[in-house]
């Protein structure tokens, strides 16, 4: 009995000397990671004032470089310089990316034990929006006119003028900075990359089979790759892996003249458009259904997730995907090594000229706010100033002149280590993005073509420099074009999308794969306009209109 | 072999051959189909990353490659969630069971006035929780939060397990308790010098109730642990798991490429850190079996 009851004693004392030594150690864990809870804001020291910004953003995901050992980067050194020279001291509290989401949607929708500068590019904008009424978030403008050198203003009115258009809310306010984006080559020219088919360069070569320039040769060509067994694995399991095509994102959609999207944005013409109600689209399933019933279109990779995707390419039998034209990242993880040569769009209808799509030259992407909890408004503001300098800017997207970077005889910026992560993660030569980017810190990316261009092998530059100059295209990204909804477009857009994106995806898809017929078109749009196609149409033109008005 | 089903109706008692091999397949069946999961995910962290990639490995392991181990052992965060995780074991079945023997004591006292409603009032949060963000505002009020208490304190009462220990506690033979008071004993002698040492069978199975709960558990430390150095080992798998999922649609040319490295990195890396995790709990299982089994059969027994 005694002993029984030494050992309860025992192991209860045990557990509460561990429970206590855990809690302290705890915090101090905290302290030594920067994930801090304590501190009220701004503080001061006799020499210099010093104001301490508490931040919440989550935490970078590269396994080799990591904030935690920034101290031994060059890079944090110099932005480090930035922030002393502004006297702001930052409180960052790192939450893995992959909880990220989870801890910001509670403490937001709490209220409570929120930091001066908040990352919430994973809350949408009706969230935003809400928060903002509630006054969990503050309205920037007034807070830019009082504060501001002038840095905000330059950045977001003279370099990113598109960036007013798509943060200002419809009440004029404007509730979060961005990471701001661009790409130009010469210096000048706008650089859009495209996403186009990709089809296998090194197995044209090896059948001998010219490059497709129009869409029929193009399904001509993955027959052939089937036939004459281009992996030489035996099978005929070449394949074309076209992910969505109930959605128009593939480019195979542009080649009929269709918009990337149930709406899409024709950015030339100010308009929006659908493809539902555009020439080609009958078209476009019918030879969809072409694809299907050769056997060429891989279908169980419909809707597939990357890691599906990914064990076709590994086994090298992807014969064609959709993809950006510069990427670089599919060709490693083939087994027996293989090239991809993006294709331009290729002719497909007569009479209609096929468009390309594109991910446009600038980006406006993320949201940074400041909260109602924020003590010392004046001091966020001189943070987000020293974000929009240019020597931020050069620091996060280029790094440090000659040790990342170097500029070319023609006044191009082009980077020095290409290598891997792992290996960038011992040499210290990294950029500001690559040990801060996504976090807390905004990005702010004056890119060019030139860098990308110098990596790219020859017929992925060639077939960039056509995309820069080619017309029509849509893009990738159409809500980049739209303004934000006010609250009964949101309502209105919102009611009508649930219902009419299932109808629009399932029945594409069916009709692609041929599992509907087109004899009951009529029927189809019929139904579609029942679903609030019109009306949805109607909106984003709204918001396009609105978009293109902003000053 | 039929002839002889004929003459004889009942096969399973009598005996058969072919009654044993049918059983025996079915038997096999079954261990197959709960084994192969397990054998998978081990071939899958062994075999060669590319070959795990492309899905190619079913049966035997493809190439040989301990890679992703040496990344997870090599990993120090891996060892603080192990070691965060061991913490939150010991400290959360101790506490587990001591709340379930204080709270299941007194209602089997008779005579404690009240008894049937405080049973009645403890049962409904057992029913209706407080939700998501009214849980999130008290664990942040109380100071708890992103602190290990945070996942400790608020799962240490567990009414199912109350209940569970007054039934057991109510099988008690009242002579006994009777002889203990006669004898001059109070309450808490009662409890600790008569009622617990002979209700270890109880106290093992409520153990390792909260030994698996807490050692599977990962949404209290998603919600209430932004730092990462407190998290369990379970927190770490899901994160491993989360960061492959990434919608490479809706990133651009510059995010694609990160992405696309991160989740090559991480196909493999899953299946190791799954074999990491499990096989201490599995290999406890066998040991505790016995236990599980009178877990099950106590809960079934009516006061």
């Amino acid at each position: 009995m005694k002993l029984w009851k030494r050992t309860f004693l025992s192991g209860l004392t045990a557990v509460l000397l561990v429970g206590s030594v855990a809690a302290c150690s705890s915090k101090t864990d905290n302290d030594a990671s920067g994930t801090k809870q304590e501190g009220n804001g701004s503080t001061t020291s006799s020499e210099q004032k010093v104001t301490k910004l508490k931040m919440l953003g989550p935490a970078g995901i590269n396994k080799y470089i990591k904030y935690d050992d920034r101290e031994n980067y060059p890079v944090w050194s110099e932005i480090d310089k930035l922030l002393k020279n502004e006297g702001l001291e930052l409180d960052n509290e790192f939450v893995p990316a992959e909880q990220y989401e989870v801890v910001l949607k509670t403490r937001m929708a709490s209220g409570s034990n929120l930091p001066d500068i908040v990352n919430i590019s994973k809350l949408d904008n009706t969230t935003v929006l809400n928060l903002a009424k509630q006054g969990v978030l503050l309205d920037l403008n007034p807070l830019i006119e009082k504060y501001s050198n002038g840095n905000i203003k330059k950045m977001y009115d003279q370099e990113f003028p598109y960036a007013r258009k798509s943060t200002t809310s419809p009440d004029g306010k404007m509730y979060w900075f961005s990471n701001l984006h661009k790409k130009t080559y010469q210096g000048k020219d706008p650089a859009p990359v495209s996403l186009t088919m990709l089809i296998r360069k090194d197995w044209l070569e090896k059948l001998n089979l010219p490059v497709p320039t129009t869409a029929d040769e193009y399904l001509e060509t993955l027959k052939k790759f089937r036939a004459l067994d281009a992996n030489g694995n035996g099978k005929q399991d070449e394949v074309l892996a076209y992910n969505y095509p109930g959605q128009f994102t593939g480019a195979i959609a542009q080649w009929f003249g269709l918009g990337s999207g149930i709406t899409a944005v024709d950015v030339e013409n100010k308009k929006i458009v659908s493809p539902w109600y555009q020439e080609g689209v009958k078209d476009y399933f019918r030879y969809m259904q072409r694809l299907v019933k050769e056997g060429v279109l891989d279908t169980s990779l419909i809707e597939a997730t990357g890691e599906q995707n990914q064990q076709k390419m590994t086994d090298n039998q992807i014969a064609s995907l959709h993809d950006y034209n510069l990427e670089n990242y599919q060709e490693p993880t083939i087994k027996g090594g293989g090239e991809f040569l993006p294709l331009m769009p290729l002719k497909a209808v007569e009479g209609i000229t096929p468009a390309m799509q594109q991910e446009p030259h600038f980006l406006i992407f993320n949201k940074y706010a400041i909260t109602k909890d924020c003590k010392d408004p004046a001091a966020a503001i001189k943070f987000f100033d020293m974000v929009y300098s240019e020597k931020y800017a050069d620091l996060m997207f280029w790094g440090i002149e000659g040790q990342t970077y170097k500029v070319e005889s023609n006044g191009a910026k082009v980077y020095l280590n290409n290598g891997p992560a792992e290996e960038l993660a011992k040499t210290k030569q990294v950029t500001g993005n690559m040990l801060l980017g996504d976090t807390v810190f905004p990005r702010v990316q004056f890119s060019n073509l030139e860098y990308e261009l110098s990596s790219a092998p020859k017929y992925k530059a060639d077939n960039e420099l056509q995309v820069l100059t080619y017309k029509p295209y849509y893009v990738n990204m159409n809500n980049n074009f739209l303004a934000i909804p006010d609250d009964k477009q949101l309502e209105t857009k919102t009611k009508i999308l649930t219902n009419l994106n299932t109808y629009s995806t399932e029945l594409a898809t069916k009709l692609a794969l041929g599992q509907k017929s087109l004899d009951d078109w009529d029927q189809y749009i019929a139904e579609l306009k029942k679903l609030g196609l019109d009306q949805l149409i109607e909106i984003d033109q709204q918001l396009l209109d609105r978009y293109n008005s902003i000053q | 072999m039929i002839a002889s089903l004929k003459r004889n109706p009942n096969a399973i008692r009598q005996g058969s051959v072919l009654v044993d091999v049918v059983l025996l397949v079915i038997a096999l069946i079954i261990c197959f189909i709960t084994l192969y999961p397990f054998y998978f995910v081990i071939i899958m962290s062994i075999s060669n990353p590319q070959e795990v990639a492309a899905m190619n490995v079913f049966w035997f392991p493809k190439g040989f490659f301990l890679g992703s181990y040496e990344l997870i052992v090599r990993d120090t965060k891996m060892w603080w969630a192990y070691s965060n995780t061991l913490i939150y074991v010991s400290a959360g079945a101790f506490l587990n069971c001591l709340m379930a023997v204080l709270g299941a004591y007194p209602l089997t006292v008779r005579g404690l006035i009240g008894r049937k409603w405080v049973v009645a009032f403890i049962l409904i949060p057992m029913y209706f929780a407080g939700g998501l963000i009214p849980s999130y505002l008290l664990v942040n009020q109380l100071g708890l939060y992103n602190t290990m208490f945070a996942v400790i304190i608020p799962g240490m009462v567990s009414i199912w397990n109350i209940i569970l220990v007054r039934t057991f506690f109510a099988t008690i033979p009242e002579g006994l308790k009777e002889s203990a008071f006669i004898d001059g004993a109070s309450h808490w002698q009662m409890l600790f010098r008569v009622v617990l040492p002979i209700s270890k069978p109880i106290i093992a199975v409520i153990a390792i109730y909260s030994i698996v709960a807490i050692w599977n558990s990962w949404f209290d430390a998603l919600v209430y642990l932004p730092n990462e150095k407190l998290h369990p080992l379970q927190m770490y798998l899901y994160r491993v798991v989360v960061q492959q999922s990434v919608d490479l649609k809706t990133l651009s040319l510059q995010d694609t490429r990160n992405a696309v490295e991160n989740m090559l990195s991480n196909i493999q890396l899953k299946y190791a850190i799954i074999v990491f995790t499990t096989l201490p709990v599995i290999f406890t299982y066998p040991l505790f079996q016995k236990y599980f089994i009178k877990g099950a059969l106590l809960g079934s027994l009516k006061e």
